[in-house]
């Protein structure tokens, strides 16, 4: 991930937290006030844009954009939810626009586990399914 | 402390949300952890899950919400393989999550003498429980719940496939000393 000058970047930050804010401000109160009371450590500052959206099956949620490769990504999103996750109490997704160079396997593990702690399973579906029908469909 | 085998139908309606029974799968683990009960699956049935997510993901039949989307997508890009292997890998935690452990002993593989040839103990099991009159799939399910019961005690199935155990329920009870939990949309 490549780290900029942390002034810029701040005020980048700043700007998007600003925007988020703002759309944050029109939702709920509680959820507001979660948004509000949070704040990104300084650790986390790094060149990324981030975004709150609304799903739904899960709510709101926050997605960050890291400007860097997968491995970066994901050690950025696991310090998320070990630390921004517990006050937010709303689901963490990182995207990033580098390479992928973690394995898919590792991938897979890493991610299921941040998911995990975010009581998101990696299978929610936009529409409903019957298991026991789709189970029959490969016998 | 009853040990639980949770069969595939399960494992799938727990980890989806909009599965019929979902809220019902999701009450029945819990059900069992909080009167102190132990659920395990096979690799078996976890093949099977793994089987239908990434079929139904890769032929674009199921749509992930966008957030999950945007990973899978990510992953697609690297081809097919990429992409089971992420899900795959995925299912595991959330698994572990529900409280499901996924349990695999090398002794089911072990071969043994069955009649003039040999079979994996596993499939030996199965063999002999042909007479319980059910599908192969099914068959596989009860032979593996079958040896865990010797090995872990396990005394209970929990399915979602009422029409197929809802015929075998009493027979597995009565012969095998295996209780069947049908969770059902209207519990």
């Amino acid at each position: 991930m490549s780290k900029v000058d942390l002034e810029d970047t701040f005020q980048m930050l700043s700007k998007s937290l600003s925007t988020c804010l703002e759309w944050a401000s029109s939702l709920p109160s509680e959820l507001t006030r979660n948004f509000l009371e949070s704040s990104l450590p300084m650790q986390f500052i790094y060149s990324m844009l981030s975004i709150v959206k609304t799903d739904p099956d899960i709510g709101v949620y926050i997605e960050f954009h890291v400007m860097g490769c997968a491995s970066e990504a994901i050690e950025f999103w696991e310090r998320l939810v070990e630390e921004v996750y517990p006050k937010l109490k709303q689901p963490i997704f990182v995207y990033w626009s580098g390479e992928l160079d973690v394995n898919p396997v590792e991938l897979g593990l890493r991610v299921g586990k941040l998911l995990a702690k975010m009581r998101v399973s990696p299978i929610i579906l936009k529409h409903p399914i019957d298991a026991v029908e789709e189970l029959k469909r490969e016998w | 402390m009853v040990v639980c085998y949770v069969d595939s139908s399960i494992l799938i309606s727990a980890l989806t949300p909009t599965e019929s029974r979902h809220r019902e799968s999701v009450k029945t683990l819990e059900d069992v952890r909080r009167g102190g009960g132990i659920l395990i699956t096979s690799t078996y049935a976890f093949m099977e899950v793994a089987n239908v997510v990434c079929r139904r993901i890769m032929s674009g039949q199921w749509n992930l919400i966008e957030p999950l989307n945007r990973l899978a997508t990510t992953m697609g890009k690297l081809g097919y393989k990429a992409l089971c292997e992420t899900l795959t890998s995925m299912l595991l935690p959330t698994l572990e999550q529900l409280g499901v452990k996924v349990i695999e002993k090398q002794d089911f593989y072990v071969l043994e003498k069955l009649n003039e040839t040999y079979a994996a103990k596993i499939f030996r099991e199965a063999i002999k429980l042909t007479w319980i009159n059910c599908r192969t799939k099914d068959l596989l399910h009860i032979a593996i719940a079958s040896l865990m019961m010797r090995k872990h005690d396990a005394k209970r199935i929990l399915t979602a496939d009422e029409e197929d155990f809802s015929k075998i329920k009493k027979t597995l009870k009565d012969n095998l000393n295996i209780e069947v939990e049908i969770v059902s949309h209207t519990k």
